[in-house]
């Protein structure tokens, strides 16, 4: 009965929903208001990877800042607030600790609920969000990150996984070592050429692993050409990540087919999913780019649905349980 | 952004084959007389020719070698009749994927298990050893595709199939572990085995309870 009036109450107040974001280079802030996101303010520090204590200044010196910006977008008043959603994990700890600390204040101070969200399942979220789909196999991929998911008894079930490191973490840290910023770098040096050099390729049922390319390509390093090694390791990496997803697709027979987290805005890699999708008849889709790299709306996106589903009650954590969970699992968070 | 698929070609395609595997096309025939299977590694459109054809040909070398090296050994598997750049024709046998079947018995997981074993005595590690890649056939458990085989003794490969096993089958892998001790080595593989599960990212003291 209660769980009925609240949820009648929240669809005639159109629920605003507030977003915090940080478990690594970036905060968001974002906030989602009857379903929309219609704020998403964010603040990155990213040069040459991640240092966590610097990180973690950056982003509690420009909180108050993005945090204004983002109300002042939405129009909406901090008052106004129905829900405040905070990314609770997998993160750094550091970073996660802005969030955490923002959201216990926000509790207190303003008296309002607080729900934690799991990072990786907002992102699979506010892509099916995006793309419209109901059911699909997602290919989640990120700096620490590299998964393939179906969703299955309100959970989120890892299908297969890197066995190593994160695919992004492997473009960031080859960039570095071959005198490069970053992925992004990586991808613009790959379409200079189309000079193929192999590098081990490894799968392994639905895991996949990168740290023998990685090795590999710096080894090669002043041998070969900078721009024929970022073709070579996208395109190694990415068949690799197109395989394992394909691999799952063939054994769950899933429709459609969609890609989140920071990779996912590399269009190389969208083009040879598409390509692998229609091969298989399914549909492919990605959310835009300001929603695939980390970001505040995501979070807020997660808290507005456990709201629609009468559950945000139930999840609302009291100020002292409001507590970063740096290796949070993406299938412990049930939505 | 969306993208559709581009499908009226393809669709017309998809009814010749049998069978659709993320790595091959699988057609149901009969060589004089005989029922035979044709596994046909098509062209990957999505990645490059370079790559796509190394994989796809030495995926295919490295299967019927294998293939060969277990049957050799008086593993269960299908007999090769013929072998091609990009496909292979192999004998069809009667049975069920044991992802497909009602119940199996623990004898049946023991059985597996010991089959496991012996292909990792004889140094061959399957690569994808899921309840899909395993069939049950009158004369007991059959492994089929080795589309990911390597040859290796290396204890790591070897976890690497206990666990794809473990993952999909649940309460039953200590029946299939039964049988996986027959192969001398079976305890430094466990231990790999634990080891190589440690390593996924994120696991939380909480979650590896429930899994345990």
């Amino acid at each position: 009965m209660a769980r009925k009036n609240e949820a009648k109450k929240a669809t005639k107040r159109e629920p605003i929903v507030l977003g915090i974001e940080s478990t690594a280079h970036t905060l968001g802030i974002g906030i989602v208001k009857n379903g929309k996101v219609v704020a998403n303010e964010k603040s990155m520090l990213f040069e040459y990877g991640i240092h966590p204590r610097k990180t973690a200044d950056h982003h509690a010196n420009v909180f108050s800042e993005v945090l204004d910006s983002a109300l002042q977008k939405a129009k909406v008043k901090l008052k106004d607030i129905d829900l405040v959603a905070f990314s609770q994990g997998p993160g750094i700890g550091p970073c996660l600790r802005i969030s955490t600390i923002a959201a216990r204040v926000l509790a207190i101070q303003y008296d309002k609920p607080v729900v934690g969200v799991n990072h990786c399942v907002a992102h699979i979220e506010i892509s099916k969000h995006f793309t419209g789909f109901e059911d699909p196999l997602v290919l989640y991929v990120s700096g620490g990150n590299t998964q393939v998911l179906v969703k299955e008894k309100g959970r989120y079930l890892i299908l297969g996984e890197t066995l190593d490191i994160g695919i992004g973490n492997m473009l960031d840290n080859f960039a570095r070592s071959v005198g490069l910023k970053n992925a992004r770098e990586v991808e613009q040096h790959a379409e200079r050429t189309n000079e193929y050099i192999p590098l081990p390729y490894s799968v392994k049922g639905m895991d996949a692993s990168f740290s023998g390319m990685l090795t590999q390509a710096q080894k090669l390093w002043n041998r070969r050409n900078t721009d024929e090694l970022c073709y070579s390791m996208q395109e190694t990496a990415y068949a690799s990540l197109c395989e394992i997803t394909e691999r799952a697709l063939a054994l769950t027979g899933k429709r459609e087919v969609t890609i989140c987290g920071g990779v996912a805005q590399n269009r190389r890699l969208q083009k040879m999913l598409n390509e692998m999708s229609s091969e298989w008849n399914c549909r492919f889709g990605v959310a835009p780019n300001e929603f695939n790299a980390d970001n505040g709306g995501m979070i807020a996106y997660v808290g507005y649905l456990l709201m629609k589903k009468g559950k945000a009650k139930k999840n609302a954590l009291k100020p002292n349980e409001i507590l970063p969970i740096p290796k949070y699992r993406t299938d412990q968070f049930k939505i | 952004m969306m993208m559709k698929p581009r499908a009226s070609r393809k669709r017309n395609e998809e009814q010749k084959f049998n069978r659709r595997g993320a790595e091959a096309k699988i057609y149901f025939s009969t060589l004089f007389g005989i029922p035979v299977v044709i596994k046909r590694r098509d062209p990957k459109r999505y990645r490059i020719e370079q790559l796509d054809n190394a994989l796809r040909s030495s995926r295919n070398r490295i299967e019927a070698r294998s293939l060969l090296a277990a049957a050799k050994s008086n593993v269960a598997v299908p007999r090769i009749f013929h072998a091609g750049k990009y496909e292979l024709i192999m004998e069809r046998k009667k049975g069920i994927l044991m992802k497909d079947a009602k119940e199996i018995t623990p004898s049946e997981y023991r059985q597996v298990g010991k089959m496991l074993a012996k292909l990792h005595a004889t140094g061959i590690t399957h690569g994808d050893f899921t309840p899909a890649n395993v069939m049950i056939t009158k004369e007991g458990p059959m492994i089929i595709d080795f589309g990911l085989a390597i040859f290796s003794k290396d204890n790591e490969e070897r976890a690497i199939d206990l666990l794809l096993m473990k993952r999909s089958i649940g309460k039953n892998y200590a029946h299939f572990v039964t049988g996986y001790k027959s192969l001398k080595e079976w305890k430094s593989v466990l231990k790999k085995l634990e080891e190589v599960e440690k390593r996924g990212r994120y696991h939380s003291r909480k979650a590896a309870k429930e899994e345990g």
